[in-house]
């Protein structure tokens, strides 16, 4: 994952542990409420699918992305990581994502 | 209260005896100031009336001050339990200062339902919801709906009940401002009408009495089947617009005037009503060309 212009190893994780996000699906977007914050967000696709995969397990940032492509049926190249980076920093902009360099 | 003669009405509510219901709230009314007695008996004659209850949502005072403002330049102040929330009004205005206290008082304390901003009309159990947006013409619209065939629950508050995602009634009178008393009268020449109160902080104000029907059923709650987000626009054509739900919930999340407060309830309940609910945005100039569009809707 990209931060700084830099790729840093490490694992993702949510903010709010399993349970705490409340999904609710519409026509392209996705309302999330965060029981931990009591915020509610709006996420397009992608970034809600990471919310998702993150919800038992620590993943990093190319785990998601393999995980994901397989999900989408999409190939995992370099484009599709730029996406997972895009969405993943949308997430901890947010607060709902964060970084942790330690291994599993 | 219209069982009860004015001079019954005043001298309960003299001695802090007079209940009343409005929608899902028992109100206690404190007043010596008689004439908004006679204009409350009027406004809203259908409502159930207590001499005595043993509970109150809300214990409002409306008196005049002991002090030289009670002659000079007459006021009139609004406590609700003991509290003063506003400075005192022009004594002439003890109606709207009424009405606008109560807004405050149940817009700070309902928080058992989501609240929106929003007027609410129900034909054959389904309600129709009219979010509040500037330049929406939300009063007018709603106003001729209610006298139209259709049962208004509120013009101002849309009571979203989180347990069932019914819309409760909270039929109060419908506080017309400026250019639309004009309009109305002329469009509804029937329509009981409030005195007009000038110079208030909105301007010029009258107060439109709901229909009996809506009164008689006030604890009648109606499941929304329709999210309508209306605009006003001079001269142009009658035009009804799908909008996505999406933005509808959006759009009705900001316009609540408690999603934050009410939590995952208000998060739950908003996303049931939504995902029921067909959803547009309404552009009109005429109202008899609106009602007939909402009457289609009804019929579909």
């Amino acid at each position: 994952m990209l931060i700084g212009g830099r790729h840093l190893p490490g694992l993702i994780h949510r903010t709010s542990p399993a349970g705490a996000l409340l999904f609710h699906d519409w026509e392209s977007i996705t309302s999330v409420y965060d029981r931990r914050t009591g915020q509610t967000h709006f996420l397009s696709a992608l970034p809600t699918e990471i919310l998702r995969a993150l919800e038992h397990h620590r993943q990093s940032s190319g785990d998601l992305a393999q995980i994901l492509s397989a999900n989408y049926d999409i190939e995992d190249d370099s484009l599709w990581r730029n996406l997972i980076d895009d969405s993943l920093s949308q997430l901890r902009t947010l607060d709902l994502i964060e970084f942790s360099p330690t291994t599993r | 209260m219209s069982q009860l003669p004015a001079s019954e009405l005043s001298r309960l509510a003299r001695r802090g005896e007079l209940f009343f219901r409005t929608g899902p709230f028992i109100i206690n009314l404190h007043t010596r100031y008689k004439p908004v007695i006679e204009l409350l008996s009027g406004l809203y004659a259908e409502s159930e009336c207590f001499r005595t209850n043993s509970f109150a949502n809300f214990h409002v005072h409306l008196e005049r001050p002991s002090d030289v403002r009670r002659w000079f330049r007459p006021q009139i102040q609004f406590s609700i339990d003991s509290r003063k929330p506003f400075e005192p009004f022009p004594l002439e205005q003890a109606l709207p200062l009424f009405e606008w206290g109560l807004n405050w008082c149940i817009a700070m304390e309902a928080h058992r339902f989501l609240m929106l901003h929003s007027a609410i009309v129900e034909k054959n159990g389904r309600a129709l919801i009219l979010p509040a947006l500037p330049g929406s013409g939300k009063s007018t619209l709603c106003t001729a709906l209610a006298h139209r065939g259709w049962r208004l629950l509120s013009d101002e508050f849309g009571l979203l009940e989180p347990a069932s995602s019914l819309a409760w009634p909270l039929p109060r009178a419908i506080p017309l401002k400026n250019q639309s008393i004009p309009v109305i009268r002329e469009y509804l020449p029937d329509a009981w009408i409030g005195p007009e109160f000038h110079k208030t902080r909105k301007g010029t104000v009258a107060h439109v009495k709901p229909p009996a029907d809506s009164l008689l059923r006030q604890t009648e709650p109606a499941k929304p089947a329709w999210v309508v987000f209306p605009k006003y626009q001079a001269g142009s054509k009658t035009h009804l617009t799908p909008v996505a739900k999406s933005e509808a919930f959006t759009r009705l999340a900001n316009n609540s005037f408690n999603y934050i407060i009410t939590g995952e309830a208000g998060f739950r309940t908003l996303c049931r009503v939504i995902d029921a609910a067909e959803c547009f945005n309404f552009r009109y100039s005429d109202l008899d060309d609106a009602i007939a569009t909402f009457d289609d809707l009804a019929t579909q």
